[in-house]
């Protein structure tokens, strides 16, 4: 599995064990026509009331199916065939999944290389629980909510403070949550996830602040919740290392059209026209759909330097150039990468050379090296792997000899009285010779 | 599928005496409890603000819609919110090219709304009437119902309804029923494979207008329509109950639920108030409708708009039912505050509705259902005067400790002004808040001296702790106004460390409802503070629901002192760039400088000069070169090829390979060995010769002497 079970670091080792097997095999995929994408939901009333962020997906190109979890008729396969390359579910609550959909359904559908996009709910099935689980993201128990009682929406003020607004969004990540800047917070009102740290799978996209924690409404807390300030987990991504994407957010409300178009007020009494859920939401399932943050690769050459064929082989100490092209799929075409951190390694074994490739904004990434003094079978490799950016991995694989016996150094200053005794020699024997055999004594 | 506004009030027909002998619809004062609680909220001011400002929101840069159909609903929508729609004149325009430019071809639907534009806006401009009127009247009687609908809402709009006969109205009408199906249902058209409840509504409204129109005698006609009054129940059937809470209606495709349900309603209710028969709505449905209406307010299009707030008038004035709303306006109530509790009834869009007397039965906490803090109070009206609509009582008169509460109230009309239906068992939500404050606060480590920062000033001393410690806090949290204890749910502190990394505690109440904490660092240095020294910010979080001040006090440090974390293993590679590596090449054995090699090979060169001088200076010679030409060729010859050889070693070290030495090497093998045969044998002969020479003249010495 290229997800595998939670938390533990054997089945992260696992997973990055299998997942470096199999990663070649399945390549980032950009949305360049028609996407087929199932919506799993949880009844037709979420069809009608996130009808907003269906219809946004489907002004980008994507074919919409959709089916009731309770239905029984839903499946991601036929005849061992993928129906489909994305998957929404947005079934948080059903409980009698009767259908072929279950969690090693959804594992296999992402180990195949295709993208999930999961909502959550403070009365979670088993079904998004285990398949969170399974990708590292551990949802809190059912019923629980995930509360702040200083950043809640006033405008809620006669609830239980579950209706927080959060400002804490991991904007770095631009691939994912996109470049425009978060004006507004967003509404949440759901569960809270712990993700490990140590899971390089998975990332963090939006946190809660330091009051807030996930707990039950209105019972008294006896033991440490789950999650507390900024380790609340509200939406999490995980990319794969075969760059299926999944990305879980715990409230199902975040992308309804009420939260689209909801206004708030802080606590302090601001107001807030418009949230900023509509905007999160769209650059979640931009990215989880493979429309952002897709990389491809072309022409990866190296040479001496001088020269400009692949050769077949180089020696030690040469000087050699190396260059690849990298795209970015941009939701539209492919555009140069911009990025400034693209290494490549010069491996036997373990690498003996990383060097950071120079991008001349043209989509062509180079460097140049001497080669090591030691002889062997080396892999050129470069394994970019960025937040947020599908990951590339490739080899080049090339012999590096040793000297030949005439090609090391051959006059050395300090050897001259050797070889000055060896001359001198000679000269000596031969001078010797002609006096030893013709000399006349008188 | 999209249903037009009525074109007028449909007056509610006095039952013709001697109609049939069927069960009777009598319009009168029909107070019905119903089991369910009512509708939950209203179309408010704020949801009418909304959709007005979609309205404007989807008008282009010149003023104008999308499409016909969009200016339709929009001036429908914003008519009926009793508005005025600006620009109407650029509106008035869209809606006359149809008519002018298209009236020979444009779908009847399109010239349905071109009419109901240029009657909401009153338009000034000239229209061609005739040939659209043809056309319209051709669609009432034709075989589609979606169009006969749109046709005759068109004609009822030109006042052309009443160029009807009787006639073509009985056979239009049998024309219509012919297309019911046996679950109720209506097919669109002959050619329809299954029926829908869309067209159902349509149906029943068009059944409606021509019952209203035609002067119907006792006959086949009229045992159909009653026949049609006893079938709406299979359709209503078909409703699809969500929660428990509303009912909704689909089309054929399973969508539009919000056009589908109104469709239906308003078909069902024109029915009713046009004919008086009794079809089987219960009050328990409307209620269900109205609350399908409200829980779908929110809407982001005009023509959703259009229909929530449509639906709500019609839950307002049908003749079924009128739902009374029941809610609590003010659900908040600050315990140390005067604040009043506010409980409306009003109808569905908020207006007054009938004087009512409201009741409380209970109110009791969430938590304690058992414990009522309140129970059996009539409610008092918040003005005097029939209009009123608002209600209040006095539950802080109870001193009800903080926390959510629910309200079991009824509302039951006081008298008759037509049919309304009662509340009689409605939970609404109430919360009583309280500001806190925290109070005794006391942190120490193990038997030091504790420190007691007031709030919300911190500690001025920072503690010191060691692994072996316990660090011991404990507070209070009471009520501002009482001072009586309160026990939020969050008390947490926060140990902020100056890397920023964060850990927290909770603090629980013990008996005496004193929060305390006991950290053991022995026991939380490895997992929770990660071997992490420094000095740590205490931050205290207090908060709950109904709280009204939750609060974070930052009440001083502590320096913790702590074992060195063990050496951690090898970090995975993680998504970043990681440092270059560069490559260390052998270091070359370090050399003699270049001035004393040069030294030391003329040191090895000084041997042959000494050599070189020794030999002149006794007089070496090559006296005994062979004389002969053979011989002194050959041995010229020989010691040629010896300097040649001595001269390929040389050329050897200095460019060229072992293989090409070698190669050279043979070749002057061969000259070598054979001129130094014949050389080395010439000399060798000589030699002997001297020799002898040299004993001959010995002897011969000898001899003489």
């Amino acid at each position: 599995s290229f997800i595998g079970p939670p938390m533990g670091k054997v089945v992260v080792v696992s997973l990055l064990f299998f997942s470096l097997l199999t990663a070649p095999a399945v390549l980032a995929r950009p949305v360049e026509g028609k996407e087929r994408t199932l919506v799993l939901l949880d009844d037709n009333g979420v069809r009608r009331s996130h009808a907003t962020f269906f219809s946004l997906l489907e002004e980008r190109g994507h074919t919409l199916t959709f089916k009731e979890a309770e239905d029984g008729d839903a499946s991601l396969t036929s005849y061992g065939e993928y129906l489909f390359d994305n998957l929404v579910l947005f079934a948080p609550t059903a409980q009698d999944l009767r259908g072929m959909i279950d969690v090693h359904a959804l594992v296999d559908f992402v180990d195949s290389g295709h993208n999930v996009l999961v909502a959550g709910a403070s009365d979670l099935n088993d079904l998004t629980r285990e398949f969170g689980a399974e990708c590292g993201v551990e949802f809190d128990e059912s019923g629980t909510f995930v509360m702040d009682h200083l950043n809640f929406d006033a405008l809620d003020a006669e609830g239980d403070h579950t209706r927080v607004l959060i400002d804490q969004i991991a904007t770095d990540a631009t691939m994912i949550v996109g470049t425009e800047k978060y004006e507004t917070p967003v509404v949440y009102r759901g569960v809270g996830m712990a993700i490990d740290d140590q899971n390089p799978l998975v990332t963090k996209i939006m946190w809660g602040s330091p009051t807030t924690y996930s707990f039950f409404e209105g019972q008294p807390i006896r033991t440490y919740p789950q999650s507390a300030g900024l380790e609340t987990v509200l939406v999490a991504a995980m990319q794969a290392r075969n760059n299926a994407r999944v990305t879980f957010f715990g409230s199902l409300e975040m992308c309804s059209d009420v939260s689209f178009k909801a206004a708030a007020q802080r606590v302090s009494g601001i107001h807030i026209d418009k949230t900023a859920n509509k905007q999160l939401c769209t650059e979640l399932s931009k990215w989880t759909f493979h429309e952002r943050g897709v990389l491809r690769h072309s022409n990866h050459l190296h040479h001496r330097v001088g020269e400009s064929g692949i050769p077949h082989f180089y020696r030690v100490k040469d000087n050699l150039e190396y260059e690849v092209h990298i795209e970015q799929w941009t939701g539209e075409k492919w555009d140069p990468f911009v990025g400034q951190d693209v290494q490549v390694e010069f491996v036997r074994i373990d690498p003996y050379i990383r060097r950071t490739l120079n991008n001349d904004g043209a989509s062509r990434f180079t460097t140049a090296f001497q080669v090591p003094d030691v002889n062997g079978v080396y892999k050129f490799r470069v394994d970019y792997w960025r937040p947020g950016l599908t990951r590339l991995f490739f080899e080049d694989k090339v012999i590096v000899r040793p000297f030949r016996h005439n090609e090391f150094e051959r006059f050395i200053p300090t050897a001259f009285p050797y070889y000055a005794g060896a001359f001198s020699m000679m000269f000596g024997f031969f001078i010797f010779g002609w006096v030893y055999l013709y000399n006349r004594s008188d | 599928f999209l249903l037009p506004p009525l074109s007028a009030s449909l007056p509610v027909v006095p039952m013709r005496v001697g109609l049939l002998s069927v069960t009777l619809f009598v319009v009168s004062l029909v107070v019905v409890a119903s089991d369910l609680a009512g509708p939950t909220d209203i179309v408010s001011e704020a949801d009418v603000q909304l959709y007005e400002r979609i309205v404007q929101e989807s008008r282009e840069a010149d003023g104008r819609f999308a499409s016909l159909r969009d200016v339709f609903f929009a001036v429908s929508l914003v008519k009926a919110l009793g508005g005025e729609i600006p620009q109407g004149d650029v509106l008035c325009k869209q809606a006359q090219s149809v008519v002018n430019e298209e009236g020979e071809t444009a779908d009847i639907a399109s010239l349905h709304f071109a009419i109901g534009i240029r009657t909401s806006l009153a338009c000034p401009e000239k229209w061609r009437s005739d040939i659209v009127v043809e056309r319209l009247k051709e669609a009432a009687l034709g075989s589609s119902i979606p169009d006969a609908h749109h046709a005759m809402c068109a004609l009822d709009l030109l006042d052309r309804l009443s160029s009807f006969d009787d006639t073509e109205l009985v056979d239009q009408l049998d024309a219509i029923l012919k297309l019911s199906e046996d679950d109720g249902t209506f097919r669109a058209s002959p050619d329809a494979a299954v029926g829908d409840v869309s067209t159902t509504g349509l149906a029943y409204e068009l059944v409606a207008m021509i019952f209203e129109q035609a002067e119907l005698e006792e006959g086949e006609a009229l045992q159909n329509i009653v026949a049609l009054s006893e079938t709406a129940k299979d359709v209503l059937a078909m409703g699809e109950v969500e929660d428990e809470d509303y009912v909704e209606f689909h089309d054929a495709q399973g969508r539009h639920s919000l056009s589908t349900t109104y469709a239906l309603f308003r078909g069902l209710s024109t029915f009713t108030k046009v004919t008086g028969l009794e079809v089987d709505v219960t009050q328990d449905f409307v209620v269900r409708v109205a609350e399908f209406f409200v829980q779908h307010k929110t809407a982001f299009t005009i023509e959703n708009a259009y229909y929530v707030y449509q639906g709500a008038v019609l839950c307002s004035e049908n003749p079924f039912g009128v739902p009374l709303v029941l809610r609590s306006l003010h659900s908040v109530l600050g315990a140390d505050a005067t604040d009043t509790i506010r409980i409306s009834v009003t109808n569905l869009l908020g207006q007054f509705a009938v004087p009512v007397t409201v009741s409380l039965h209970r109110a009791f906490p969430v938590a304690r259902p058992e414990s009522p803090a309140l129970q059996n109070v009539d409610l008092v009206p918040l003005s005097p005067g029939r209009q009123n609509i608002d209600y209040t009582f006095d539950l802080l008169a109870t001193q009800p400790e903080p926390g959510f509460y629910t309200l079991e109230l009824s509302a039951m009309p006081l008298d008759g002004e037509g049919t309304f239906i009662a509340v009689e068992s409605a939970e609404r939500p109430l919360k009583v808040t309280t500001s806190i404050t925290l109070q005794d606060f006391s942190m120490r480590v193990g038997r030091g001296s504790p420190v007691s920062p007031t709030f919300p000033a911190a500690a001025s001393t920072v503690l010191e702790a060691e692994r072996t410690d316990r660090i011991l806090f404990s507070f209070r949290v009471t009520s501002s106004a009482t001072g009586v204890p309160v026990l939020p749910q969050q008390t947490f502190l926060r140990f902020v460390h100056s890397s920023g990394r964060d850990v927290f505690f909770v603090a629980r109440p013990g008996a005496d409802k004193v929060f305390q904490l006991a950290i053991d660092l022995a026991k939380t240095y490895e997992e929770e503070f990660e071997y992490l020294s420094g000095e740590y910010k205490v931050i205290v979080i207090v908060g709950d629901a109904f709280v009204q001040n939750s609060l974070t006090w930052n009440v001083g440090s502590i320096r913790i002192t702590l074992p060195d974390a063990p050496p951690t293993e090898i970090p995975e590679h993680r998504p970043e760039a990681q440092e270059e590596l560069v490559h260390t090449f052998a270091v070359p054995q370090i050399r003699a400088p270049t001035l004393i090699s040069r030294v030391f090979t003329g040191l090895t060169l000084a041997p042959v000069l000494f050599l070189l001088i020794g030999l002149l200076r006794v007089g070496a010679n090559i006296g005994n070169l062979p004389s002969g030409f053979t011989s002194l060729i050959a041995t010229l010859g020989f010691h040629v090829c010896i300097a040649l050889l001595l001269l390929l070693l040389a050329t050897f070290w200095i460019r060229l390979t072992i293989v090409e030495t070698l190669r050279y090497l043979a070749y002057l093998a061969v000259p070598t060995v054979f001129l130094g045969l014949k050389a080395l044998r010439d000399t060798a002969r000589k030699v002997k010769v001297e020799q002898a020479v040299l004993c001959w003249e010995g002897s011969a010495y000898d001899l003489k002497k």
